[in-house]
């Protein structure tokens, strides 16, 4: 059985912007520490041709405030960093009580040779 | 014989609680209890300011809540109390105060009498203070005692010529971590549940508010 269990996280603000040579840029600043409910760690594995995907998908339940209210309507400008992570959000989920919001996230490793 | 209405016969005591009703007046409504880092900590929300105002609302509501619950000031909350003319006649005249849970018997700071005033017989009535001189808190029976009796111009139709105004102070027992635990569980309570209806049904948790809360509650209120 898996256990869910409160972890401190760190969320950061995502900013977007171009370098001098052109190339785009994502700048990370962390906003507020909190502490969800962590729960459903997955880390699975993909094998192409070539390479070995891994990718890692978890589930973070935050209580809701007007903080949280921001990051479900603009998920695409905060990430979450979780054990020294950084982890993108894929799904923000209210509940219909508006008591909590799950964010579903995800974090892809470096690809490896096969 | 003087008259010895409201007096318990053959004892230099009378009946207590004499008193006709009594009000609140003053009460602390803005002041915090819990710190902001302890509701944070509770609640999980740690670095998340954005719901602090709210926080803060909720915490005076479960403060006031054990105040209540406890019959126990937090902070200072004033009281006025009415006597009738039955409380008058006795002698000495001893006016009780609603009972308090905290009344500090050894350095009287539990309670604080702020003023005696009464009715006089003028028309139309001046309710005039009587000099402190002429009154005196017993912290053993949580009364004052009018050692002199009453002024001679008090205004027996007035149906509660006597008012007493007091400050029960802080109790000590509020910086005890048991009722602090108290208050945190039900700070989450209140936060988890903003509606009075539920769809499914709620059940308490064992050792919960009530199971550390009891051992402080008098059983007079």
């Amino acid at each position: 059985m898996a256990i869910k269990r409160y972890e401190n996280v760190d969320v950061n603000d995502l900013t977007f912007g171009a370098n001098a040579y052109g190339d785009y840029t994502t700048t990370i600043t962390k906003k507020f520490t909190t502490r969800p409910l962590v729960s459903d760690v997955k880390n699975s594995l993909a094998i192409t041709e070539r390479y070995r995907v891994y990718q890692d998908l978890i589930q973070f339940t935050f209580n809701y405030t007007p903080n949280l209210k921001d990051i479900v309507d603009n998920q695409n400008l905060y990430s979450i960093t979780w054990r020294a992570k950084d982890w993108r959000i894929t799904d923000a989920i209210e509940s219909n009580d508006r008591m909590s919001v799950t964010l579903m996230c995800y974090r892809s490793d470096p690809t490896t040779r096969v | 014989m003087s008259d010895t209405l409201g007096q318990v016969q053959y004892g230099s005591t009378r009946n207590p609680f004499n008193y006709d009703k009594f009000e609140q007046i003053n009460r602390a409504l803005t002041t915090g209890w819990l710190t902001l880092e302890e509701i944070t900590q509770q609640l999980n929300l740690f670095g998340d300011e954005s719901q602090d105002a709210y926080l803060e609302g909720l915490e005076l509501a479960v403060r006031m809540h054990i105040e209540d619950y406890l019959g126990m000031p937090i902070f200072p909350v004033s009281y006025r109390a009415y006597y009738g003319i039955s409380s008058i006649y006795a002698s000495p005249v001893c006016l009780d105060l609603p009972q308090v849970s905290y009344k500090d018997s050894y350095n009287s700071g539990g309670v604080v009498i702020n003023n005696v005033k009464y009715y006089n017989d003028d028309t139309p009535v001046t309710l005039t203070t009587l000099a402190s001189s002429n009154y005196s808190y017993d912290p053993t029976g949580n009364k004052v005692i009018l050692p002199n009796g009453t002024p001679s111009d008090i205004n027996v139709n007035v149906t509660s010529p006597i008012v007493i105004e007091y400050t029960v102070n802080p109790n000590f027992l509020q910086a005890y971590p048991v009722i602090k635990q108290a208050a945190l569980l039900l700070l989450t309570h209140l936060y988890n549940n903003r509606a009075e209806t539920t769809l499914s049904k709620l059940q308490n948790i064992p050792y919960g508010v009530d199971a550390l809360l009891r051992p402080y509650k008098p059983l007079v209120m």
